[in-house]
């Protein structure tokens, strides 16, 4: 009974062996460190924490269902509203991404088709690529 | 980063060239922008409730002489998360510079994951700093678990009540895995409740309107073998009362197993 009603303090185990030394020896965030710039550090370090919460993430069960799907299909099924060849425009400092429809109709040429999947009918994610 | 280098003949020197090229330009990259890349990517995180419970462990590590990174990590589910960190400079930083850090971590988090996302935060000896658990528990609603150095007056008034046979013992015998080798421990443990020895602590709470606020603490004596039966026992204290010491007992380390 006792086993189950806490244990409160061993989580802080995660800390120290699966945070502070797989960022350490996995992560060579000691090892590598870029220069001795403090500015430098601080990059490193962000992206470092940032990358080891995405790899914790992909290692839950939600995170290898979705490192299973290929990348097409994986744009497919997130971003359907881009279609498969979506445009990054880059504008006073600021970038966005956008479908090639979208594009076209802003710049006053409109397609005379669409390829977008028609949205809320989803139905062909699964198909090959 | 390895293997990259610069091709000198048939053999590719170990010069990290690329690591260098980007220290040059992360360089150029204003610490306020890496902070809000931090807070970014940990709200994407939490959006998605990829984030999950709400026990907390906030610890620092040395990375190398120049600086310490103090990071607030997820740790209720298998996968732990860093939520929030910090880099000082500095081999080692003084307990009350670390507990500021603390408290900008947890503020930091609540405002990203909102003011309930946190109930229990777990910490090392480092962190025993009674304005901070008064902070925690009455300005935040975040209970506490935190390990008790055996120089504080809590300790020894602990230490005194049990000794004097104040306190009841309770024996527990259980079995514990270690990469895959399964090992029967044994220990000893007592609690006591309604602890007001911590001038530090209730000072702080009174600030808080809390005349009342007192702490639990435990004692936790491995007694196993004769030698670690012989080593002093190991305190927790907390603003929240456990059932007994045996549930809050920590993962016996290895400096303490040894």
């Amino acid at each position: 009974m006792a086993l189950r009603r806490g244990l409160a303090f061993r989580p802080r185990w995660h800390i120290e062996d699966d945070t502070y030394r797989e960022l350490k020896e996995g992560w060579g965030l000691e090892q590598q460190r870029w220069g001795r710039d403090v500015a430098a550090a601080l990059g490193r370090t962000t992206l470092t924490c940032l990358a080891f919460n995405t790899a914790q993430v992909y290692r839950l069960q939600a995170g290898e269902r979705l490192a299973g799907m290929a990348i097409r299909r994986l744009r497919r099924q997130r971003q359907r509203e881009l279609g498969s060849a979506p445009a990054v425009l880059y504008v006073a400092g600021g970038s966005g991404v956008f479908s090639l429809e979208e594009v076209l109709n802003v710049l006053g040429a409109a397609p005379r088709e669409s390829l977008l999947p028609a949205l809320g009918k989803p139905s062909s994610s699964d198909a090959p690529t | 980063m390895d293997g990259i280098g610069i091709q000198r003949g048939d053999k590719k020197s170990r010069c990290r060239v690329i690591p260098i090229r980007c220290a040059m330009r992360l360089s150029c990259v204003e610490e306020s922008a890496w902070v809000r890349a931090q807070a970014a990517g940990v709200q994407s995180l939490s959006q998605r409730q990829v984030v999950r419970g709400k026990v907390y462990a906030v610890d620092g590590s040395g990375l190398g002489d120049d600086f310490r990174v103090v990071a607030l990590v997820c740790v209720s589910a298998i996968r732990p998360i860093i939520v929030a960190w910090r880099l000082l400079r500095g081999p080692s930083s003084e307990k009350g510079k670390e507990a500021a850090v603390t408290r900008s971590l947890i503020e930091q988090v609540l405002q990203v994951a909102g003011p309930k996302a946190i109930n229990l935060l777990l910490a090392d000896a480092l962190y025993a700093d009674g304005p901070l658990l008064a902070w925690l528990k009455y300005g935040q609603g975040i209970d506490a678990l935190v390990s008790l150095p055996e120089d504080r007056l809590l300790y020894q008034d602990l230490k005194g009540l049990a000794d004097g046979r104040l306190l009841d013992w309770t024996h527990h015998r259980y079995v514990r895995t270690i990469q895959g080798h399964k090992q029967v421990r044994e220990v000893e443990v007592t609690a006591a409740g309604a602890l007001t020895s911590w001038e530090g602590f209730t000072e702080a709470a009174a600030r808080y309107g809390r005349a009342d606020a007192s702490l639990w603490a435990c004692l936790i004596h491995d007694v196993t073998t004769p030698d670690l039966a012989a080593e002093p026992p190991r305190a927790l204290v907390s603003t929240r009362s456990f059932a007994d010491g045996f549930a809050a007992r920590p993962r016996l380390s290895s400096t303490l197993a040894h």
